[in-house]
């Protein structure tokens, strides 16, 4: 059970919140121009990164904030949250690949 | 307008809730959205109804006719007595022409209350939320879940809590609370 | 001859209090503070179950969670309970237990035989025997080994137990309750720190409960009282007993089963509730879990009376119970020497310690001899003989260094033998908290490494096994914990004159040859007795090619069951390491999963049960429902009314009655559940235009308008009307199930992708209760209510709506239509819904208005051919599929999923599409989701062609009809397509799906 932080009302636990998927991919600006692969790409294509990633987070049954979390994906530590828009913070160096 | 009965599902179970709980009568709630860094909605929201909007998350703060509890940083549930429709003028009115959004949401949720020496069992049975007193105090309020149920958890005492759960859920919520207090009714 | 083997005096049970209970039937006496197995073993009972593979007889081998054997089926009736270990059950006045995996009885057992063919039942042996021929599966093999093999009876009657869940947030959570957990919680408790202290037994102390010892001015039961009391007196610490913490998961969350009401006799249970999961979130977490004793290995290991040492000390010390009169101790170590000097002080005989070391010497050691006890240093047990005890053992002289026999055999009578390997810390909290183990070569056992958690060690957990360390130990990550989690640790107490032995050193010794090689003759060298995993099937294992201790865990099965190991895993891998020569910190352990001891699906499902499930919504007119005879249907969370049968009447003639009464007078639906979200802001038309597949730009102000969302791979998802208020403003409904998501969708929208859009969403779902009422009278209807509101076409026309009052209430009226009937969905504040409804039902009795649920409001659209979303769509439809061209928009330069529409696969033209089915027979109303085929001669498998969506008898057409999705459908209408049923073909007619009205004209009455 994850303890993530919102951005707005602090650490709760992980049943208050739906999952987003990776963060940072950005709905292109004209789809029209992109051709169909490049389309695809945006639709379907993610990274599955082994370590920390940082991925989005909707605060469902709290105050219905969508925001961003760095997590390890092997690990579940949680690295820090911030808000739509703002930088992510910076990333440990260890990649955390516990076994 | 004729007076019609004040009827949510969870009436029909409220008179063999425990002491410790009961379900409170209709009140003014109105569903209000705007942004608070702007000094023209923030005034004008204090013209209109005396309040000075909380922006810190979770916080309520208590004005004279009404009171205003957070619920996001761009919204906030006004809370009080009296008729909605008027709140929702004054609202309108001194919020003209901005960006915002007034909902009148009083038939939306019912107000559960719970109090008595109990009450942090209740919650601690009902909710993965911290409400203990070194985390929690009145003037606190919380969107969280009770049981599998929404609601916004209000502290308004040292002892007493209001839990507002969306009508459709309050038989769910109101016996899940009435269960939760038995094991304490027996034997006090 | 009752309690033949209680001691005189001494131990922590209550000699006043004594307690009746029946175990196989025969009826026992024990006092108050026993476990069962503490009780069986005063009166003599070694002999308790059989095992699993073999059925050999087995007793009580511990003294705690630790024990592999003695498992029993607790209670009767709805409430019996299968495997659960005699050493934890307290016992209670009335306890009715019986033993398990037996048959017909524990004395006499038929399965005993597979002992005989113990050869062939070697590691994998199921899974070489019984896999072919496939066909003997199900018919044999599955039904006769299971009733060979169960272990216990799950109880057939509903559990009448009352079972919950509690939450609970501190800052330092303690688990184990022993002298290092007890130092812990007082370190933090007095720092300030709200504490949880947990512990799985009956009252706190741990280790201290079985040993004797004097902690300055106190013995060890007054130094557990003082500290139980101060801790007792803090305000924000909580301490329980009777609770294991079971599983140790991300970000410090554990779950705790606290058992509230199992020790107390089956009339003071009654109404409480009987367990308790705790869920904890913690700052800080100290571990102080103690550790276990390891058997050793060696010939016949598993007879009843043989038993690990620390655990008759327990036996002797806090229960007042010799497990035999006549011991041998077996050990590696010094410690275990103070069991034999304590049964000795007890009244029991020490006949002899074996002691596999060939130097021993120490405080222990010189005790033992003091008290005239034959010490055999350098010697092994090579065999025990006994039928359903051990009553003798065979011992040998063992060349130092190498395991060759030195001397011939020795007989000693004997029964009881206890035993000990060592101590293995218990790391599972610890591994499933993803912490690495690190193997102590001086220890002999694998120690916590760095913790993965906020979290800290202390006790025998991390490797502190005299009492002393335990203090200092527990007092320190107390401390810490509370550092850690801000607050300040007081002085560190000084520390009290602690009176105890030097435990003195161990000298590993995996694996005792018998007289025979291992895996020769009948002998067995048990592993794991809880799975009947020997050191021969580990050989065997290897020699098949097995190497990893994963690999070998599965294929022996060591370490499986509700066991999990806990006294065999750290044995099973030494010998591992012993075949493979690899040291064991090369071989690595397995991997520990919750939980630690098992968990009652009672108590996991706390109060989710039944009504609690999962919520059930109900609108404001519900009851009325129920009253008025409705069957429900779950939509969502919500429950529907589905129809209305009167009395005597069928499904089906309900369903015509209900429809008919639509399409011929009128007909009135509790609408309320649909989604409703405000939407407001200079921008909302814009977004609108975004989310949508249609445009919105220029819907009226009092005009509604029909919508399909897709998502960005151009999918459909949900579909409603939305309504504009005002130029900056709309009421946008979903459909019922959806709600959440698509407000949840909005709002991921404006805040991640386009937060330069001023648009705010509010849900008002239940804000408004809503009733529909569809029919040609529907207008009549509405006129009694609303008689100052102006109903005529052109002021009131299709899609749009009015406020004004009907029925004395303030309500919005919307002129939509799902049914093709001129139909007002009349809403109201939420709580005037039932007031609305009843009004509606007396201003139609003229018109013998009708109720009806979702059934009849289904077949009323798909006599229309309007969609579902969620029936007709499934996540792969397009609105092209769906044949819904029409609402999307050419124009609009962008919304979400437009670019997918021209994707080479959503684009293709053999795309499954929405069509009519007629079915050659009218009366043969198709099952929905009946695969349909092209042609349905050609040889199996036929190629598929689509499948039916819905499928409803329709009284208006007076036939049936159905809903299809079919491969390239929009260009086979008038074609043929078949239903291959199970025992007939169903032959129908694909068509458009517009069955009913198909001009439209019933929308104006």
């Amino acid at each position: 059970m994850l303890n993530i932080d919102c951005p707005w009302c602090g650490k709760r636990h992980e049943t208050e919140f739906h999952y987003g998927g990776e963060a940072h991919i950005a709905r292109p600006e004209d789809p029209a121009k992109l051709e169909d692969t490049e389309w695809a790409e945006f639709l379907f294509m993610r990274t599955n990164t082994k370590g920390y990633f940082a991925e989005r987070w909707l605060h469902s049954h709290g105050c219905r904030r969508w925001f961003n979390v760095i997590r390890n994906t092997v690990t579940h530590d949680i690295v820090g949250s911030y808000k739509m828009g703002e930088k992510p913070p910076k990333l440990p160096k260890r990649t955390g690949d516990a076994k | 307008m004729a007076e019609t009965p004040w009827i949510t599902p969870a009436a029909a179970i409220a008179e063999s809730f425990p002491d410790g709980l009961k379900e409170l009568g209709p009140r003014v709630q109105v569903n209000l959205r705007g942004d608070v860094t702007d000094s023209t909605f923030v005034n004008a929201v204090k013209t209109a109804t005396g309040l000075d909007l909380p922006d810190a998350p979770n916080k309520v703060a208590a004005g004279k006719e009404c009171k205003a509890l957070w619920l996001s940083p761009d919204e906030w549930l006004l809370v009080g007595e009296g008729e909605a429709a008027s709140l929702v003028q004054s609202l309108e009115e001194a919020l003209s022409g901005q960006y915002v959004a007034i909902n009148d949401v009083s038939a939306n949720r019912t107000i559960f209350e719970i109090s008595g020496p109990y009450c942090h069992q209740v919650l601690m049975k009902s909710s993965e939320v911290d409400f203990h007193p070194r985390a929690f105090a009145p003037g606190n309020c919380v969107q969280t879940l009770i049981a599998k149920s929404q609601a916004i958890v209000e502290q308004v005492g040292r002892e007493m809590f209001h839990i507002y759960v969306r009508n459709s859920f309050s038989r769910y919520a109101g016996a899940w609370l009435a269960e939760a207090l038995v094991e304490y009714s027996e034997t006090s | 001859m009752t309690q033949a083997f209680r001691t005189t005096s001494g131990g922590r049970i209550d000699r006043r209090k004594a307690i009746n209970f029946t175990f196989n039937g025969q009826s026992y006496i024990g006092y108050e503070g026993d476990t069962l197995a503490s009780a069986l073993l005063a009166n003599g009972v070694h002999l308790l179950g059989r095992s699993f593979k073999y059925h050999r007889p087995r007793g009580i081998v511990a003294a705690g969670a630790e024990e592999p054997n003695s498992m029993v089926q607790l209670g009767e009736g709805a409430t019996t309970e299968p495997n659960i270990r005699a050493t934890q059950i307290s016992l209670y006045e009335g306890l009715t237990a019986s033993s398990v995996n037996v048959w017909p009885n524990v004395e006499f057992d038929i399965s005993a035989i597979n002992g005989l063919f113990a050869k062939i039942m070697t590691a994998g042996f199921y899974n070489k025997t019984f896999m072919w021929p496939r066909s003997m599966w199900m018919k044999l093999y599955e039904p006769v080994i299971r009733r060979a093999a169960g272990w216990g009876k799950a109880p057939t009657q509903t559990d009448p137990d009352i079972y919950d869940h509690m939450h609970l947030h501190v800052e330092v959570m303690v688990v184990g309750g022993g002298p290092a957990g007890l130092m812990a919680a007082l370190a933090a408790g007095r720092a300030g720190a709200r504490v949880l202290l947990v512990d799985e037994q009956s009252e706190f102390g741990g280790s201290l409960l079985s040993k004797k010892r004097q902690i300055g001015a106190k013995d060890e039961a007054g130094w557990i009282a003082d500290m139980a009391a101060e801790l007792e007196a803090m305000p924000d610490v909580t301490l329980l007993s009777r609770s294991t913490a079971f599983g140790y998961y991300d970000h410090n969350y554990l779950c705790v089963l606290e058992q509230k009401t199992d020790h107390l006799p089956a009339a003071e249970r009654k109404g409480k509730v009987r367990q308790r999961v705790w869920h904890i979130r913690a700052g800080q977490v100290v571990l102080a879990t103690g550790a276990h004793e390891r058997p050793l290995v060696f010939a016949d290991n598993d007879r009843p009376g043989i038993m690990l040492a620390g655990s008759v000390q327990t036996y002797v010390n806090r229960y007042g119970v010799l497990p035999g009169k006549k011991m041998v101790l077996f050990t590696n170590n010094d410690a275990a020497y103070e069991a034999a000097i304590d049964l000795q002080a007890a009244g029991g005989d020490v006949v002899a310690i074996i002691d596999c070391r060939h130097e021993v010497s120490g405080e222990l050691v010189d005790a033992a001899r003091a008290l005239d006890i034959e010490i055999l240093a350098g010697y092994a047990i090579t065999g025990t003989s006994g039928g359903k005890r051990v009553e003798s053992v065979e011992v040998r002289a063992i060349q130092k260094g190498a395991k060759v026999y030195t001397s011939a055999a020795r007989q000693i009578d004997c029964d009881l033998v206890a035993m000990s390997g060592g101590w293995s810390p218990v790391v599972h909290l610890f591994s499933q908290s993803q912490g690495q183990l690190e193997y102590d070569e001086e220890k002999v056992c694998f120690l916590p490494g760095k913790p993965r958690q906020a979290q800290q060690v202390a006790g025998a957990l991390a490797g502190q096994f005299t009492l002393k360390e335990c203090l200092a130990g527990g007092y320190k990550a107390g401390a810490d914990a509370a550092r850690a989690t801000g607050f300040t640790p007081k002085r560190k107490p000084a520390a009290p004159e602690i009176e105890e032995p030097d435990l003195g050193g161990i000298e590993p010794f995996w694996i005792v040859p018998g007289s025979r090689p291992i895996g020769e003759g009948m002998a067995k060298h048990f592993v794991d007795l809880q799975n009947d995993t020997t050191a021969a099937d580990i050989e065997l294992a290897v020699r098949e090619g097995f190497e990893s201790v994963e690999h070998i865990k599965r294929y022996t099965l060591t370490g499986f069951g509700t066991d999990q190991g806990k006294t065999s895993n750290i044995n099973a891998l030494a010998i591992l390491s012993g075949i493979l020569d690899k040291p064991i910190p090369k071989v690595g352990t397995t991997t520990f999963r919750p939980p630690y001891t098992p968990v009652s699906y009672g108590a996991l499902a706390g109060r989710n049960l039944g009504d609690w499930s999962d919520p059930v919504r109900v609108t404001s007119i519900h009851d009325w429902h129920v009253e008025n005879g409705a069957l429900f249907e779950n939509v969502g969370q919500w429950k529907r009314p589905w129809y209305f049968p009167k009395a005597g009447e069928t499904m089906h003639e309900a369903l015509n009655r209900e429809c008919l009464a639509v399409r011929n007078a009128v007909g009135v639906l509790d609408a309320s559940t649909l989604g409703k979200i405000d939407i407001r802001g200079p921008d909302a038309a814009e977004f609108l235009n975004r989310i949508y597949t249609n445009a919105w730009a220029k819907l009226g102000i009092g005009r509604v308008r029909y919508g399909l969302m897709c998502h960005e791979d151009g999918m459909v998802f949900d579909d409603g009307t939305t309504a504009r208020l005002a130029e900056d403003r709309f009421l946008m409904t979903t459909t019922t199930g959806g709600a959440a998501s698509v407000l949840d969708w909005l709002e991921e929208y404006l805040q991640t992708e386009w937060p330069e859009l001023k648009v705010y969403c509010t849900s008002v779902t239940e804000q408004w209760a809503t009733v529909s009422i569809a029919g040609p009278k529907a207008g009549a209807v509405l006129k009694k209510l609303a008689p100052e509101m102006d109903l005529s076409h052109e002021n009131f026309p299709f899609l749009s709506f009015k406020e004004g009052t009907v029925a004395g209430l303030k309500a919005r009226v919307f002129r939509i239509s799902f049914t093709g009937e001129l139909s007002y969905e009349i809403n109201v504040p939420w709580a005037n819904g039932l007031a609305l409804w009843e009004a509606v039902m007396a201003a139609g009795a003229e018109f013998d208005i009708t109720p009806y649920g979702t059934e009849s409001m289904h077949i009323l659209r798909a006599e229309k051919g309007f969609i579902i979303v969620g029936q007709e769509t499934d996540g792969t439809t397009t609105p092209q599929d769906l044949g819904m061209d029409w609402i999307v928009s050419k124009k609009k330069p962008d919304f979400i999923g437009k670019r997918s529409f021209t994707r080479s696969d959503t684009a293709r033209p053999d795309r499954k599409q929405l069509v009519g089915l007629l079915t050659e027979t009218p009366d043969d109303v198709l099952p929905e989701g009946a695969q349909l085929v092209f042609d349905p001669n050609v040889p199996k498998p036929i190629p598929m062609a689509g499948h039916v969506t819905s499928s409803y008898y329709s009284a208006a057409l007076g036939r049936s009809i159905a809903l299809a999705l079919v491969k390239g459908g929009h260009g086979r209408k008038g074609q043929k397509i078949f239903a291959p049923l199970e025992g007939k073909t169903v032959t129908a007619e694909i068509v458009d799906p517009v069955l009913y009205d198909k001009e439209g004209e019933r929308l104006n009455g």
